[in-house]
């Protein structure tokens, strides 16, 4: 089995990771500027270079509260369709892990949140979720427009 | 050879050459007698046909071989040009079209051709009556003898090229100092690709050895290959008619030399002759021209002074469409960029660095303006398929009508132009369709039988406005009422109160179309909606005024360019800053608290006269740190959107800057009320309002409070 070269990082104390394949780049989080009316998981938008890219709270879309206005890190991710910065709070490391140390996420979790998994990387006693982007950016999925709960 | 690297300009001139010979078709059903344009259409057969051999495409190679057998035909009077002639030509050209489109797109399964080849085949036996084609169109009986005839007069002599009187005089001079006048016609080979190149080289070297008076067609027309085989010249040098052969046989792809001796003497006349009024017309011109190249030649003949160079057509580069996107990009960031090192000068408030940055913004600003104007492209683009399209809806519907074409010359931006050509193809086909006549109707009604369509474009302001007209039916208004009844959209009522300006905004919803029967052209309920939101994507405008009865005139307001704007930035709340296009903004004004008056939940103001409705951007956006406005004054900003006017109130007004549009993620696409976002001087984003959205978000508001309320009655 091949091995699986993952990005890690914290948010709301809980360890997430994507493929070191879709990120972009790790940036000081900069002024983000809100979008009125957005689905509530969206920030807003920030300027990368020229570019426009929308910044999401990862706990809003998966649910679990948001992510605290102290996060300073922006990790920029890439999917075939969108481009976006995710806002942590802290990058642990990039790791290589074996695709045998990935679990699927079903197993683990039931609380809903599976879908937007790939599945649920072990190392050591640490559990990670690894990301799938792909359905996090989905427009079709019906938690796109939730509100932003009020933390 | 690889030819893989030429694909892109084969398709470019391929394209060309095609759209020349459909306007010139076109004109050839007007005029089936105009020699010139069946040497137009002959020309572009001919030169696409050696392309595209050249290129290995040898179905569109051999498809254009056959259209030039009857071309060739034609221009002989050997076949007439009948209506369904015209047609087989015309799906000729579509196929190549569509061949075209294959190649471009790298796909490999070109349309087949062998029917239309046989058709075309079978047209040409027909008329000709010939036994067999053979593969050379000249191996026709009546074609060879034409073709003897025109090689024996040739060969007895070159019929002599007029010149001017004063070139006489002049040639006359330096024949007496022994140069020998000669006239020489080349003929290249047949399969020649780069005509243009050979003339060059032909021309060039004539010129290394002495001094060419005249050629014909001129040197602009070769540079272009606007000339068939061959081409004729007048040639001064101390070298005799074989060494003038040897030099010009020396260039591959020479078929033939004809040299003879220019009638200089017999010719003194004819130089007294030119100066009547049927004289030659082109070689009064190149006189001038001669006499002004005379001082050059004289001192030794360097090549910046050779015909080919000396044109007076601009020389133009083919740049690829992305390179310019990226230029137009780069730029963008450099507005950018000024912007924050303007802001940074007004920060630091240094005066050597201000004005630099002073300087620096005047030559953005003449870049940017550069740029614009390398990525402008006349409308003609968009226009010159339409004569076409017109022609052949007329035959489909068995109408009469005319297209006439004004300002094909302005120009706009390359992306606006990709854009607008399917709104225009709806509202073509909608004055066809429904807006001019039959002819027996027409006769009936005392107009003339055949329809117009005026299509014009122009340049207003910083928008061209573009114009579809015609003198068709005209829009009848009570129609329209009773439709928008029957189908649901407004009450009776309503209907009653609606004024006309209402009326025909209508046909521009969704689902309405009033024809009176479905056609295969127009009157799917699907059209003028869609040319609606396509044009407002644009931010362009579209207006309709009719009569009844005179016709019908569509008016399209379209920006210049969709890429950089000018914009009041206001601010709401504490710290959010929006951008507004200023082209929305009718007048920024105060109004008191008393002004504003609060109807149903909906807050309205009076403005010279007229209710409009005013939205507190603040509330809209739910601006987390609002301001209080304890005062009595706030700042309204009036704007007009699809010709209604709308007051924004705002907190603070920060200024006018000019911005540059970029274009949301797809996940925040759909979040009304902007148009894209733009990057600040300080590096922060701004949202950029889209007025239209707003004003629509304003009335969908309006009428759920109304709704509400109405409730809220019905429950008490």
């Amino acid at each position: 089995m091949e091995n699986l070269q993952i990005v890690v990082f914290k948010v709301g104390g809980l360890e997430y990771a994507v493929g070191i394949e879709q990120v972009q780049e790790i940036i000081d989080r900069v002024e983000i500027t809100r979008v009125p009316h957005a689905p509530g998981f969206i920030l807003g938008v920030f300027n990368l270079r020229g570019k426009i890219v929308p910044a999401i709270d990862l706990l809003v879309r998966l649910g679990l509260g948001s992510t605290s206005q102290d996060a300073q890190i922006i990790v920029e991710v890439s999917t075939e369709n969108h481009t976006v910065g995710i806002l942590v709070d802290d990058v642990i490391e990039t790791t290589e892990v074996p695709a045998t140390d990935i679990e699927p996420p079903s197993v683990m979790i039931g609380d809903g949140n599976q879908k937007y998994l790939k599945g649920i990387v072990k190392k050591g006693n640490r559990l990670m979720s690894l990301l799938d982007l792909d359905a996090l950016l989905s427009k079709e999925d019906s938690a796109y427009t939730g509100e932003r709960q009020v933390s | 050879m690889d030819t893989s690297q030429y694909l892109g300009i084969f398709v470019d001139e391929a394209k060309e050459h095609i759209q020349n010979m459909n306007e010139g078709l076109l004109a050839l059903e007007q005029d089936p007698e105009d020699e010139s344009t069946i040497e137009v259409i002959f020309r572009a057969a001919h030169t696409l046909k050696g392309m595209s051999a050249t290129m290995g495409f040898d179905s569109i190679a051999e498809l254009t071989h056959a259209m030039e057998n009857v071309f060739d035909k034609i221009r002989h009077a050997e076949i007439k040009v009948t209506p369904e002639t015209m047609d087989t030509l015309f799906k000729c050209l579509d196929s190549l079209e569509e061949f075209l489109a294959k190649v471009a797109n790298g796909e490999e399964d070109y349309p087949d051709v062998e029917g239309l080849i046989s058709d075309l085949q079978a047209r040409l036996e027909g008329r000709a009556e010939a036994a067999a084609i053979a593969e050379e169109d000249l191996a026709v009986p009546g074609a060879e003898e034409a073709d003897d005839k025109a090689r024996a007069e040739e060969a007895a002599l070159l019929e002599p090229i007029l010149l001017g009187a004063d070139t006489l005089r002049e040639m006359q001079e330096e024949v007496q100092k022994g140069l020998i006048p000669l006239q020489i016609k080349v003929t290249l080979d047949e399969n020649c690709v780069l005509k243009s190149a050979r003339a060059y080289l032909v021309i060039r070297n004539l010129e290394e050895r002495g001094q060419i008076v005249k050629v014909v067609p001129p040197v602009e027309e070769l540079e272009e290959e606007k000339f068939d085989l061959s081409f004729e010249l007048v040639y001064l040098s101390y070298l005799n008619k074989p060494e003038v052969r040897s030099v010009i046989e020396n260039i591959s792809e020479i078929a033939a030399v004809d040299i003879i001796e220019y009638p200089l003497a017999d010719k003194a006349k004819a130089g007294a002759e030119a100066d009547k009024p049927e004289g030659s017309e082109p070689s009064q011109v190149e006189t001038d021209e001669y006499k002004k190249e005379t001082p050059h030649q004289d001192k030794g003949r360097d090549h910046k002074s050779s015909p080919l160079h000396k044109s007076k057509v601009r020389q133009t580069v083919r740049v690829d469409i992305e390179k310019l996107d990226g230029l137009m990009n780069l730029v963008a960031e450099l507005v950018i960029n000024r912007s924050r090192l303007a802001q940074i000068g007004v920060d630091n408030n240094q005066a050597i660095f201000n004005e630099t940055i002073g300087e620096l913004a005047q030559i953005t600003t003449d870049l940017q303006s550069l740029v614009m104007k390398a990525r402008m492209v006349p409308i003609d683009q968009v226009f010159n398929r339409f004569p076409r399209m017109v022609r052949d809806l007329s035959r489909e519907l068995g109408k009469e009508i005319n297209l006439v074409i004004e300002g094909a010359e302005t120009e706009l931006d390359r992306s606006v132009v990709d854009e607008i050509g399917d709104p225009l193809v709806h509202l073509l086909r909608n004055a066809a369709d429904h807006g001019i006549e039959p002819p027996e109707e027409r006769e009936r009604l005392g107009k003339p039988r055949s329809g117009t369509i005026k299509l014009s474009a122009r340049h207003e302001g910083n928008q061209v406005v573009v114009e579809i007209s015609d003198d068709g039916a005209g829009i009848d208004y009570d129609k329209i009422r009773r439709k928008a009844v029957q189908k649901g959209f407004i009450t009776e009522d309503e209907a009653n109160n609606l004024t006309n300006e209402e009326a025909a905004k209508l046909l521009f919803k969704s689902g309405f179309s009033t024809a009176e029967k479905v056609t295969d052209v127009s009157g799917r309920g699907v059209g003028l909606d869609v040319v609606a939101s396509k044009i407002q994507a644009l931010n362009g405008t579209v207006d309709l005024e009719s009569e009844l009865g005179k016709g019908s005139t569509f008016t399209i307001k379209l920006p210049l360019t969709l890429a950089i704007i000018q914009a009041l930035l206001v601010k709401l709340g504490k710290n959010e800053v929006y951008a507004l296009p200023l082209e929305n903004i009718e007048e920024i004004i105060n109004i008191t608290k008393d002004e504003l008056k609060s109807v149903q939940g909906q807050k309205y103001i009076l403005y010279r006269g007229q209710v409009i409705p005013a939205i507190d951007l603040s509330e809209l956006f739910e601006v987390p740190d609002a301001v209080e406005h304890d005062q009595a004054k706030r700042t309204m900003v009036v704007i007009k959107a699809a010709g209604r006017r709308l007051g924004l109130m705002v907190d603070d007004l920060i200024g006018q800057q000019e911005i540059v549009i970029k274009s949301l993620d797809n996940l925040i696409k759909d979040v009304e009320g902007f148009a894209g976002a733009a990057i600040l001087g300080d590096g922060t984003v701004s949202l950029i309002l889209d007025v239209l959205e707003i004003a629509a978000i304003q009335k969908r508001l309006a009428k759920e409070t109304g709704e509400v309320q109405e409730a809220a009655c019905t429950r008490e």
